[in-house]
């Protein structure tokens, strides 16, 4: 918060627009995770995209994506993808509170380590989302289609980070 | 030096404040599955809001990635189009010969009708729809279309691709709807096998595979036989084919549904409502003692 108001302060307009810039590129992940490419596959892993971009940012930069802007972001992934209202919200929160409580184990440290970091948040994740919608849908769904859109998620996280690094680049230029 | 003070001592109250907005928000989270998961008015009217707000960027987004398909598409077709002439001609041999067996079929069908002296069935009025997005996930199986209640779509109705049934409408906004496809845990769809016109429900379990509940005793069953709509229930059409039995073994019946959600692009709703199926208060009128 304070190096928000500091940034706007100096630079004004720009540095509101930066601050952003977050929870922008999330909401597109959003939007991106559910819109029919009709990629085969494609469907399978997007969900996962807006939780790359919330563990990327809450150790990037925590002050631009707050608790509230998350619970917001997750409330409407919910009601696009018809999830029981308010799973993801608590996902994408949880997820939030992990990776800022961690985020000096990741800052300046090699990517690998920022790689196995989103493994073990993602699959935590994935499985608090599996027993808690099926406990809110009441039934279990099969794990197996979960599994798959985790280990492809994981797959291909280095390119969602490395997209999302540009962008952080972007930002640090701007401020 | 004052401000070194003041944020030596904002410090901690912000840390507070951050796990108070964590544990007051995710409270809030689960508070709203709670009442989401007990039907509460409120929070369907919230979601359906939120999606008829964010309906026309999600439209606007499908558009180019339409287009883009529509190219690519084009380029495959420009490609293969001395194979697939080929395969039409035999194709076209084909159809004739069956469109003479369906026009007698036809004719000896109103015949047989107007001896029967069969109830007409009702006519279908239908809207057709872009989907916008699709659940994608491992929880829920369900599409928006960009057609609510302002086009006459309406919770129940089938909906309909032309290789066969998609799913039926859960929840109506202004200018969307929520279709739950076959495949969703909580679809079921009465149903009849196509050859034995054995009655069952069609249930979809999240998978891409869908099973067959209450099948009869000793029901006839064989691989690659058709499941089509029966109608009971007077919202879907009857009739309308759903999936092909795959497997059938240990008295489990595998169907692979015919639509593949993942590729649609456009739905058709069908508006069917048998009369008096599911009376307004308006049609049922006045309660009367039935006898």
């Amino acid at each position: 918060m304070a190096t928000m108001l500091r940034g706007t302060a100096t630079r004004g307009l720009t540095g509101t627009l930066t601050a952003l810039v977050p929870a922008l590129v999330t909401l597109a992940c959003v939007f991106i995770a559910r819109v029919p490419f009709g990629v085969p596959g494609l469907g399978a892993i997007a969900p996962l995209l807006p939780l790359a971009a919330v563990f990327f940012w809450s150790i990037r930069r925590p002050d631009m994506l707050t608790p509230l802007i998350v619970f917001s972001l997750g409330l409407v992934d919910d009601a696009l993808a018809g999830t029981p209202f308010g799973l993801g919200a608590l996902i994408l929160m949880v997820v939030r509170w992990i990776a800022v409580g961690q985020r000096r184990v990741f800052l300046g440290k090699p990517f690998a380590l920022m790689w196995w970091g989103f493994a073990t948040v993602a699959s935590v994740a994935a499985a608090g989302a599996w027993i808690v919608g099926g406990l809110a849908r009441g039934a279990l769904p099969p794990a197996g289609p979960l599994a798959v859109q985790l280990a492809l998620a994981l797959a291909l996280f280095p390119v969602a980070a490395w997209i999302l690094g540009r962008v952080d680049r972007v930002i640090a230029e701007a401020r | 030096m004052k401000t070194a003070a003041l944020r030596r001592l904002a410090l901690p109250l912000r840390g507070n404040m951050g796990r108070f907005a964590f544990g007051f928000l995710a409270g809030i989270a689960v508070l709203l599955m709670v009442l989401d998961h007990l039907g509460n008015p409120l929070v369907e009217a919230v979601r359906v809001r939120v999606v008829d707000g964010t309906a026309p960027l999600l439209d606007g987004l499908t558009r180019p990635v339409t287009l883009v398909r529509g190219a690519s598409d084009a380029v495959d077709r420009f490609v293969g189009v001395w194979q697939d002439n080929a395969r039409l001609r035999e194709e076209n041999a084909r159809l004739l010969h069956w469109q003479d067996t369906a026009r007698r079929l036809a004719a000896e069908n109103e015949t047989l009708r107007a001896i029967a002296h069969v109830v007409p069935e009702p006519r279908a009025s239908f809207v057709t729809a872009r989907v916008v997005a699709t659940s994608g996930g491992a929880f829920v199986r369900t599409l928006l279309i960009a057609a609510g209640g302002q086009d006459g779509v309406a919770k129940g109705q089938a909906v309909v691709a032309p290789e066969g049934l998609v799913g039926r409408i859960i929840e109506v906004g202004e200018h969307t709807a929520r279709v739950l496809l076959l495949t969703d845990l909580n679809s079921r769809i009465p149903i009849r096998l196509e050859s034995s016109r054995a009655a069952a429900i069609l249930a979809g379990d999240n998978s891409d595979r869908l099973r067959l509940q209450f099948l009869a005793e000793g029901a006839e069953i064989r691989p690659n036989d058709r499941v089509i709509t029966s109608g009971e229930g007077g919202l879907i059409p009857p009739g309308v084919p759903a999936g092909v039995v795959e497997s059938w073994a240990d008295g489990v019946a595998v169907v692979v549904p015919l639509v593949d959600a993942q590729r649609l692009e456009l739905v058709t709703v069908l508006d069917y409502a048998v009369p008096g199926v599911l009376p307004t208060t308006r049609e049922a009128g006045p309660l009367a003692p039935p006898w």
